[in-house]
């Protein structure tokens, strides 16, 4: 033991040469100058440079980490869904070797028809008048606020877009409105953990997963209500009655209270990397990864259990891939189809989706990057986090419609309303 | 646009804080990194963070205020690097890189490397208490734990470096 603490002090010494490079202090200031302080203003809204001055960071705090841009169609509720400058697909897919033909994706036109080769399937070919729910303005994001280098929960208020009927020689203009910042949980209060993903049941309360455990969270007022459980990638059913996580491989379903937790066990031949509940606690979804031997993914797959049922799983079938399962409603799930492997070894996505799980049918809505999918606790929104940004939806009819671009985050971890 | 605190006061202030800390922190980051460019670029990362700090520490803290966050921004690192290892194809070639052969010697690279493989709090006591020469005491109020858990992760961190290290002794 001694000889490797004097290994380890003469290393010391050795790294005591180490030297700032003598270009560094430049190179310092030229990055300071050349990148955009933390906001991008548009259109030439300002938003003020960030400083060293409280006053003045204060004044930049709301909108710090927010960068707003224009997004055409981003109070589009009334245009249809998957026109030609939704389709941002992703790189060439690495996923989901299969026997089946794979699924090419047409470019949509105003008839929006079902780009799949899958069986049973009908082309859309209107919005319907919408009867829901208003969008939610709130919503819950784990992104680095404070700038500390650790992800923090925070709550945005006032998301959505905005629509200026008195734009330039009596335009429409359009863009996103710049939420309110609150913050929930900073992440330097449970460093050396993480806050790494969140799910918002009701009630107003965040289930926040914090390294390995899971937190209870008040949306509205930032109570920290402790440990509810342990696990990762916690999923809450809609009525708050049961609470989800993985632990190893395996799910763990905890009645909320102090009932030992169910244990759904993993696959032997798959990574389990979410989980969702439905509304009504009755079912549960999972995603599972396989990987090939160098570890990109080799395929994604999505099975659904009955909570009182045997135990079994049932795969919900796509020949080009499916993932990010999350439910809508007892019978729907939102999913991500055309799946792919990130760089950084997310899934992503190219379109979402729903699965009727009463038919069988699984239906692509929107063309989108998407690496998550989140749900309001009763299923009537849908977002979808892409590349930082956030896309809604309403779900209708066995629809997902889009709804636009309602928010853009640097550095967004995840989100949920 | 140019950020006006770098053409003005604040600039001077960064750079009283560059002078102070650059070479401290840089054998903090090699130490938690093993990799003296990523290195540079964490502390560099540090600087912009504390010149655009919601609330930036007083000049007495600044010290400790960059040390955590070249800490945490290595933690980030090696998170986003077990994905990316975990993916990235099979090596084909051991051979060192280049910015490893910059650290020197073969010990030097294999305690700088097996230094960066510990786990993450154990990684955070090795370098704080042997790079950034902090005490026992120093560094468990700078991580925010005990003395008592940094003399524990220090111990299992020398008993896992001792057979890391053994071809090196």
């Amino acid at each position: 033991m001694t000889d490797v603490d004097q290994i380890l002090r003469d290393h010391a010494t050795a790294a005591d040469r180490a030297e700032p490079a003598p270009d560094g202090w430049d190179r310092l200031v030229a990055r300071l100058e050349d990148e955009p302080p933390i906001i991008v203003p548009i259109d030439g809204r300002g938003a003020p440079a960030p400083t060293r001055r409280p006053g003045r960071w204060a004044l930049a705090a709301a909108a710090a980490i927010i960068t707003v841009v224009v997004v055409a169609g981003a109070v589009a509720l009334s245009r249809p869904s998957g026109d030609a400058d939704d389709l941002i697909r992703p790189a060439a897919t690495t996923a989901a070797p299969t026997t089946a033909a794979p699924t090419t994706a047409p470019a949509p036109t105003e008839t929006i028809t079902v780009p799949t080769t899958e069986p049973g399937e009908e082309p859309y070919t209107g919005r319907p008048p919408y009867d829901g729910p208003p969008m939610p303005d709130r919503i819950v994001a784990i992104v680095d606020h404070d700038g500390d280098g650790l992800a923090d929960l925070v709550r945005l208020t006032g998301i959505g877009a905005y629509e200026d009927v008195e734009g330039p020689g009596g335009t429409t203009a359009t863009g996103l409105r710049e939420p309110e910042v609150t913050m929930l949980l900073p992440g330097s209060a449970v460093a050396p953990d993480r806050i790494v993903t969140i799910d918002v049941g009701p009630g107003e309360l965040a289930y926040v997963g914090v390294g390995d455990e899971v937190r209870a969270i008040g949306v509205a007022d930032g109570v920290d209500h402790g440990p509810v459980g342990e696990g990762r990638e916690p999923a809450v059913s809609g009525d708050g009655d049961v609470l989800a996580t993985i632990v190893g491989n395996d799910i763990h379903v905890d009645p909320v209270g102090p009932r030992p937790p169910t244990v759904y066990e993993g696959p032997a031949d798959g990574e389990v990397t979410r989980v969702s509940l439905s509304p009504d606690g009755t079912r549960m979804a999972r995603e599972v990864v396989t990987r090939v031997a160098d570890g990109l993914i080799a395929s994604t797959s999505v099975e659904v259990t009955e909570l009182a049922g045997t135990g079994g799983w049932e795969s919900v079938e796509r020949s080009s891939g499916i993932a990010l399962p999350v439910f809508i409603g007892p019978d729907d799930l939102g999913v991500g189809l055309d799946t792919s492997s990130g760089s950084g070894g997310q899934v992503i996505a190219g379109w979402v989706g729903m699965a009727d799980l009463t038919t069988g049918k699984v239906q692509a809505s929107v063309g989108i990057p998407a690496v998550d999918i989140d749900a309001t606790p009763d299923g009537g929104w849908v977002i979808a986090d892409f590349d930082g940004g956030l896309r809604a939806y309403y779900a209708q009819d066995g629809w997902l419609w889009d709804s636009g671009t309602i928010l853009q985050l640097d550095g967004l971890v995840d989100a949920a309303w | 646009m140019i950020d006006e605190t770098v053409t003005g006061s604040g600039v001077d202030a960064l750079r009283a804080a560059y002078d102070a800390h650059a070479r401290s922190l840089l054998r903090l980051a090699v130490a938690l990194t093993a990799d003296p460019a990523l290195a540079e670029d964490l502390v560099h990362d540090a600087f912009v963070r504390l010149h655009r700090a919601a609330s930036p520490p007083a000049p007495e803290a600044e010290g400790a205020y960059l040390r955590r966050i070249v800490t945490n921004l290595a933690h980030d690192h090696h998170r986003h690097g077990t994905v990316v290892r975990r993916l990235a194809p099979a090596p084909g070639d051991p051979a060192p890189s280049a910015e490893l052969d910059a650290l020197g010697d073969d010990r030097a690279r294999a305690v700088a490397v097996a230094v960066a493989a510990l786990p993450a709090r154990q990684r955070d006591c090795v370098a704080l208490h042997y790079f950034g020469g902090l005490t026992d005491t120093a560094v468990a109020a700078e991580l925010g734990i005990s003395a008592g858990s940094v003399k524990t992760h220090l111990h299992r961190a020398r008993a896992t470096l001792a057979l890391t290290l053994e071809d090196h002794r």
